[in-house]
């Protein structure tokens, strides 16, 4: 055999090796990353005899439905479904507005206090929100800007017990990693065409008009990208939520998913893993299963609009 | 009238670009400025909420010294937070800079694979990890309840592997978080979404055509991630150490950031709790400052 077939086959023969190796890589590191979702829905589905059965590990034998029903009714699941959307869905629009303009006016116009208006932004993400915690809480306990509210309706509001804490500051592009959301809109319109900009300018369009119509429509990606960040953080957050609402009636699916097994025991501490644990998983897969599926229509976008935005600058 | 017309177009300019940014100041003073400024107020003093309002007194120092001396609690949430954090670090930064060099590549399935390997991003919530934690104990009595398999937690934990690697390594304290990181590496793989995103994004902004001189002059894949991909993504790196360490401590499962919810909102030490706060932040800050130093000096940037 020549030289250059030995070299061929040695080719070849990495080649494959390097295939295989990333093949049972990629399994195996999927199964690690599926395994917590599939072993909860499993032994959500379980029934009793199933659970001590040591015969059934992944596929139950009877299926049943009654740790779901359980859970759905735990969760309150209509009524907090209907909570979380308005505390998930209308900052994350409120968020897309005001980060897009902020960032637009950062990315498009020369001003000498830029520079330190945006190291600020950044200087608001390294703040951890603990510090923050309770003088916003007695803010919002007494809500009032410059007394201007007083004045109006003779005492301050009561904001706590509602969303507007979590709703109010992404209207001035602040709340849940507004700043960063500041960052991915600036990032994203430097990176944009002057040329495109000027010839607006030209056809006498205002800056708002050219923001408008030529900014937003060209940065599609960068703004199903935020939308969904926002949409997936501010559904999965508790930190906020759990300080400013105290009423069950308007907790938020997550709100009583982090306290489900308070809610299924009813409060008492002697409660049995077997009877507690499937409720809890299905009450777990009952909370993640609206965002899974938005996450199944949109993935294409939440992928290749990250990429395409260019994150990094 | 005249003065206005005069007015340059740069100025104009600057007009504008103030009316789209001057929003974000208005919110920074009212829900930023004004809060961080009385954290730090509430933090020297001893703070009474009523519903007739505040009753601040001044003690100095008192808050701090009790966190630093008096509190068993503090000292030993805010050691443990750390130490998971710097062994956490360098473990998700490999990971998801590894990941995110082989989702770089083009091969059959790949949609598929993205789309499980950033789940973690839009399911990974800290109610749902607190759902899931709280459990592994309890997994392993109803184990033993039960007869099942002792693996059935939610999560695949290496506990055979780390029982044999204690014994070869007899138990060295040093090895010893390392040894932890090995049962955590669930954790770490579910909280890399977000940093093979960055990475990849990174991947992406390196021009190909660099790769191709390296492949002509005959560089092996080995050869060229060192000499292109590694110094070209230090910039990416120093982001996602930084995003890392944010992450880390404003995530819900932080055990200092329940501490510091419980003292405020159980124990009602208002003030306490601030100068808990403002101490984590601090350290945080201290923590920040030093990692970027060290990486900054060894990141390389294109056209310098």
């Amino acid at each position: 055999m020549s030289k250059e077939y030995l070299i061929l086959i040695k080719y070849k023969f990495l080649r494959i090796l390097g295939i295989t190796f990333k093949i049972i890589l990629f399994l195996g590191l999927s199964y690690v990353l599926l395994r917590p979702l599939l072993f909860m829905l499993s032994t959500a589905l379980k029934s009793k005899e199933d659970l001590i059965d040591p015969t059934v590990i992944w596929i139950p034998k009877h299926i049943t439905f009654e740790n779901f029903k359980l859970a759905f009714n735990s969760l309150s699941y209509l009524k907090s479904f209907i909570n979380s959307l308005i505390a998930s869905l209308i900052p994350a629009i409120f968020q897309v507005i005001s980060c897009s303009m902020i960032g637009y006016g950062l990315a498009r116009f020369k001003f000498r206090e830029r520079e330190i208006i945006f190291a600020l932004i950044i200087f608001t993400l390294i703040v951890p929100p603990q510090v923050l915690l309770i003088p916003l809480y007695i803010f919002y306990q007494g809500f009032d800007i410059l007394g201007i509210i007083r004045l109006l309706k003779g005492e301050p509001i009561n904001f706590l017990n509602s969303y507007y804490p979590i709703i109010l500051p992404t209207l001035l592009g602040g709340g849940l990693r507004g700043a960063l959301f500041i960052y991915i809109f600036r990032q994203f319109f430097r990176g944009m065409s002057k040329e495109l900009e000027e010839a607006a300018y030209i056809d006498g369009c205002s800056p708002f008009q050219t923001y408008l119509r030529i900014f937003i429509p060209n940065s599609i990606p960068a703004l199903i990208t935020v939308f969904l960040f926002s949409l997936v953080w501010h559904w999965n957050d508790v930190f906020q939520l759990s300080v400013y609402i105290g009423d069950f009636d308007k907790y938020t699916l997550s709100l009583n998913l982090a306290n489900i097994r308070a809610i299924i025991t009813g409060g008492t501490q002697i409660w049995d893993p077997l009877l507690i644990l499937p409720p809890q998983y299905a009450g777990a897969i009952l909370v993640i299963f609206p965002m899974l599926v938005f996450y199944l229509f949109t993935q294409k976008f939440f992928v290749e609009s990250v990429e395409r935005t260019g994150i990094i600058g | 009238m005249k003065r206005k017309k005069l007015k340059s177009l740069s100025e104009k300019q600057a007009q504008v670009g103030r009316l789209f940014v001057y929003p974000w100041l208005i919110g920074f003073l009212i829900f930023f400025a004004h809060p961080f400024i009385q954290s730090l107020i509430f933090a020297f003093s001893e703070l009474d909420v009523s519903p007739s309002g505040l009753k601040l007194k001044y003690i100095g120092l008192r808050n701090f010294i009790k966190a630093l001396q008096e509190d068993p609690n503090f000292i030993q949430y805010l050691t443990t937070e750390i130490t998971n954090m710097i062994v956490n670090i360098p473990l998700i930064l490999m990971f998801s800079l590894f990941i995110a060099v082989l989702l770089n590549q083009k091969f059959k399935g790949r949609a598929l694979i993205r789309a499980i390997f950033f789940l973690p991003v839009v399911v990974m919530s800290g109610a749902l990890l607190y759902v899931l934690e709280s459990n592994s104990l309890e997994q392993f009595n109803i184990g033993a309840q039960a007869g099942m398999v002792m693996s059935n937690s939610p999560f695949v934990r290496g506990i055979d592997f780390r029982m044999i690697l204690m014994q070869v390594t007899g138990n060295i304290p040093i090895i010893q978080p390392l040894i932890h990181a090995i049962d955590r590496i669930y954790e770490i793989i579910w909280k890399s979404g977000v940093q093979i995103l960055i990475f990849l994004a990174g991947l992406q902004s390196i021009p190909s055509s660099l790769y191709e001189v390296a492949d002509i002059e005959g560089a092996t894949f080995w050869e060229s991630f060192w000499k292109i991909t590694f110094p070209m993504i230090s910039p990416i790196i120093l982001v996602n150490v930084v995003y890392t360490i944010i992450d880390s401590f404003t995530d819900y499962s932080n055990d200092v950031l329940r501490y510091i919810l419980e003292v405020s909102f159980r124990k009602l030490q208002h003030g306490y709790s601030s100068a808990i706060a403002w101490l984590y932040f601090l350290i945080i800050g201290i923590v920040l400052i030093i990692v970027i130093s060290i990486i900054s000096k060894r990141v390389f940037y294109m056209g310098d």
